[in-house]
């Protein structure tokens, strides 16, 4: 057994992860409430987005349309990590191996580089662009945010039936 | 409810519902795209509703608001009904007998009544408290009905999968 395996077979035997597998309500709703967090994390980065890419909310400066839905986005995040870690330690020996569960986090991973790469080198120079059209590097950051969130969501749908139709795999 | 079966038996046996649901990609890939359109529609319905509930965003006037994200309400609004009949076409029979449908259906009708009610009461003095940062008790309590019943639908059609 690989190491990594090993902790994804001791996530499914915690406590939490048995009780998300033996009560038949858990899951579903823990399910539920990853969607409903969804629209908060998606939702509020779109708005930044669209915003970056000039395609809405253009006559509000960008610094002020970040102060007032960036709370939103780390929230939803931060929803997202908890209701998404109850999720997977339901079934992480199944995510084990699962190209679309590896997927669905290098899309995560990669979106939080653009996200940060972002934040730390043209938006410093914010002022400037503030209320005037955004320069390219700011739209494309905008339009690769949206694009990268969207398919997180696609991802995760697909991660859902792929493990609902997975046969148990043997341990490598 | 012979002649609402009747009607779902229609639907469900329609070319448009067998072809969804004889296709293995048609279904998965058409609720991808219906939870994409609540991001769309309960995403932007959420930000009306919490400055209406005075939670967030103060700084921005109601009217204003309203008018950035009415238009991807509404467009959000569209793709659901679309994507929500096909996935409904699919097994229509089947939604026939299921509880938790018809509570989706019921809480869907609830946020039309509430927003149209809001739209032509509460809404008709907007410009005398859109700058306030605490709207009208009428105003709240609209905002918090919204968002109830919208995260309450997402919640319900989450569950129509598992009745």
């Amino acid at each position: 057994m690989t190491p990594a395996y090993s902790f994804f077979h001791w996530l499914t035997q915690t406590y939490i992860g048995r009780e998300m597998q033996g009560n038949a309500y858990l899951f579903p709703t823990v399910e539920a409430l990853h969607i409903m967090g969804s629209v908060a994390l998606v939702g509020a980065t779109s708005i930044i987005s669209l915003r970056l890419a000039g395609l809405f909310l253009t006559e509000v400066p960008i610094s002020k349309v970040a102060k007032q839905f960036l709370p939103w986005a780390w929230l939803g995040f931060g929803f997202q990590v908890v209701t998404g870690i109850l999720l997977f330690m339901s079934e992480a020996t199944l995510a084990y191996d699962n190209a679309i569960f590896q997927v669905k986090m290098a899309l995560i991973v990669f979106g939080g580089i653009v996200a940060l790469v972002f934040q730390q080198t043209v938006y410093r120079r914010v002022k400037s662009w503030d209320v005037t059209n955004p320069p390219f590097s700011a739209k494309f950051a905008g339009y690769t945010l949206i694009v990268v969130w969207f398919a997180v969501i696609a991802a995760g749908r697909w991660l859902n039936s792929s493990v609902a139709n997975a046969p148990l795999p043997p341990p490598p | 409810m012979q002649i609402l079966y009747s009607l779902c038996y229609w639907i469900g046996n329609s070319p448009m519902g067998k072809v969804v649901h004889d296709s293995a990609w048609m279904f998965p890939v058409i609720e991808t795209i219906h939870l994409f359109g609540i991001v769309v529609l309960v995403g932007a319905a959420s930000v009306l509703d919490l400055r209406l509930m005075g939670v967030a965003f103060k700084d921005f006037t109601v009217s204003a608001l309203a008018d950035r994200f009415l238009p991807w309400i509404w467009a959000g609004f569209a793709v659901q009904v679309v994507t929500g009949f096909l996935l409904f076409a699919s097994e229509a029979t089947k939604m026939y007998g299921s509880g938790v449908f018809r509570v989706k259906m019921l809480l869907i009708l609830a946020a039309g009544i509430n927003a149209l009610v809001f739209h032509f009461i509460g809404y008709r003095s907007v410009g005398t408290w859109e700058r306030d940062p605490v709207a009208p008790l009428s105003a709240r309590l609209a905002g918090v009905l919204s968002i109830l019943l919208w995260f309450g639908i997402v919640g319900a059609g989450r569950w129509i999968a598992y009745s």
